[in-house]
């Protein structure tokens, strides 16, 4: 039931917390932050980053009671259409999440508050752009003592970039492990020495990870807890600097090259586009999960016809080049995220309950597999019925390309293996299907063995 | 500023060792305290920038007035 019913993972912060009533996501701010909520209002901060599309919008609903006797106002924030996490994002996005707390804490400085928190898990992506989605990071009172949210800044931004940046673009996944991001003491040792000539890393995750350790077992008593407000400006503007110096080279993806290389004619490859915008238009779905995208191109006849997309794939240099496509093009419908869907992000975080799994998120209106089955059912030893159940859990319909043995690219997997894949067949990827789907179509793409299918989910 | 660096790490180790051991303390104490000390390098950092920037606009007017005297663009 969801008629009233209160989001665990905003246990964190007392100020408020999120709940659904009537399946409307409403927050809940509590008589104890009243003062910075009333100032972060009054000082036209809200105003002006609502107006610079930093922070996500709200109204303030002045008949609705709350959920308890704590309450001091309900808003209704403006909703995203899917909540990602930034072990789903590529470097580019984690680094423009980065650049956004920042930039927010600027402001917010200029205005006479501060950000108390600097979670990556605050912020979404929302038409296109990084967004922070929590009205109750601010307070007041906090310019002349050092930054809350620094070590929280450092440990889900600073750390991980510098580690994808200085040893592999996979090692986000390591916030899939530390719920509040990396500790710096474990980056510190992680990133090569090289890193250590970068002198915003060196200062801001070498020697404060070492700070951290020397200070661990020390008292703050009689302790100069001061800081001045330009040196705290100063600081954050540095962090912004460190933050800015990490680039990652632009290399060529695993996959980038794959229309190029495959056995798709210019009719092919021009009748499966047709095929698959027909059956979208078909579909008219609100949601489209695109699984195996690449860098976009399919994922884009959904979402230039105004639907919001995601456009997931497993190669992050992939993710990231899609990425830097839709922030060119200001594209406002699609979501680049990294899947893996041999194991799909899980339930994480205190009582499995703060980050929700990837099923949990679903289902999509339409899911769009294409030329991946192979991949699933060779790569990766999975029976055909095993990735119909999965589907199936995961959309209410579906486009999936079925890609037979004599392929080049099924024949590419099969090279380095033994062929133990017997039931590899048309045949039985159809009645596999069946269990969990009906056939809407069927198409033999032109000058190709492939075959494309839109299905129902039964 | 990249001259700085030496001096910033010697005086950050000096700091950290010249502080008394004493008791108990949350694991944000490190990161508080360090934000003081490196808050304080970059803005001696930037008062020095400041400074500099100052010697050399004097000299700069000095030698050729001219430069400031440009007339303002409109647009």
């Amino acid at each position: 039931m969801k008629s009233q019913k209160k989001i665990i993972s905003s246990f964190r912060d007392p100020s408020g917390f999120l709940f659904y009533r009537e399946n409307q996501l409403l927050r809940q701010i509590n008589k104890s932050y009243k003062d910075n909520y009333d100032f972060f209002i009054s000082s036209g901060l809200y105003e002006k980053l609502k107006n610079e599309n930093l922070i996500i919008s709200h109204k303030e609903l002045a008949d609705e009671k709350g959920l308890d006797e704590e309450v001091y106002k309900v808003l209704a924030p403006e909703i995203i259409a899917f909540i990602s996490y930034p072990y789903e994002w590529s470097f580019s996005q984690l680094k423009d999440a980065a650049l956004l707390t920042l930039k927010i804490q600027k402001i917010a400085m200029d205005y006479g508050l501060s950000l108390k928190d600097a979670s990556a898990y605050n912020i979404q992506f929302h038409h296109g752009h990084p967004i922070l989605i929590d009205s109750l990071s601010f307070e007041k009172n906090a310019l002349n003592s050092p930054w809350v949210a620094y070590k929280q800044f450092c440990q889900h931004f600073l750390a991980p970039l510098a580690l994808m940046k200085y040893k592999d673009l996979r090692l986000n996944q390591m916030l899939k492990i530390f719920i509040d991001g990396l500790p710096l003491d474990l980056a510190s040792a992680l990133v090569p020495a090289k890193s250590k000539f970068n002198l915003a890393i060196l200062t801001h995750l070498h020697l404060h990870a070492k700070s951290q350790k020397h200070y661990a077992k020390k008292s703050l008593d009689g302790k100069n807890k001061k800081i001045s407000k330009q040196a705290l400006y100063a600081l954050i503007d540095k962090l912004e600097t460190a933050i800015k110096s990490l680039k990652i080279k632009r290399q060529e993806t695993e996959w980038e090259k794959y229309y190029s290389f495959t056995n798709y004619s210019e009719s092919a490859f021009a009748d499966k586009k047709e095929t698959v915008s027909n059956y979208i238009k078909k579909i008219k779905p609100n949601s489209v999960w695109d699984l195996g995208a690449n860098t976009g191109i399919f994922s884009r006849l959904a979402s230039n016809q105004n639907i919001f997309t995601i456009s997931s794939d497993i190669d992050m240099l992939a993710v990231d080049k899609n990425y830097q496509i839709v922030k060119n093009e200001k594209e406002k419908n699609i979501l680049p995220l990294f899947f893996d869907l041999f194991n799909p992000s899980p339930d994480l975080g205190w009582a499995n309950q703060e980050r929700d799994s990837l099923i949990k998120r679903g289902p999509a209106e339409l899911i769009m597999a294409m030329a991946l089955i192979h991949h699933l059912a060779i790569s990766n030893n999975l029976p055909f019925e095993n990735v119909a159940d999965f589907f199936s859990q995961l959309g209410e319909n579906l486009i999936i390309e079925f890609v037979p043995k004599d392929d080049s690219q099924v024949q590419k997997l099969l090279a380095s293996r033994e062929d133990i894949f017997n039931n590899y067949n048309q045949e039985n990827f159809e009645n596999a299907f069946k269990k969990y789907f009906s056939l809407i179509d069927k198409h033999q793409l032109k000058d190709s063995c492939r075959v494309l299918y839109l299905m129902s989910k039964k | 500023m990249n001259f700085l660096f030496y001096p910033i790490l010697f005086t950050l180790i000096f700091v950290f060792q010249s502080r008394p051991a004493e008791a108990y303390l949350d694991p944000g104490s490190g990161s508080f305290l360090f934000q003081i000390i490196v808050g304080g390098v970059l803005s001696a950092m930037f008062a020095i920038k400041l400074y500099f920037r100052k010697i050399k606009s004097f000299f700069s007017k000095k030698n050729s007035p001219e430069k400031n005297e440009e007339p303002k663009k409109n647009n």
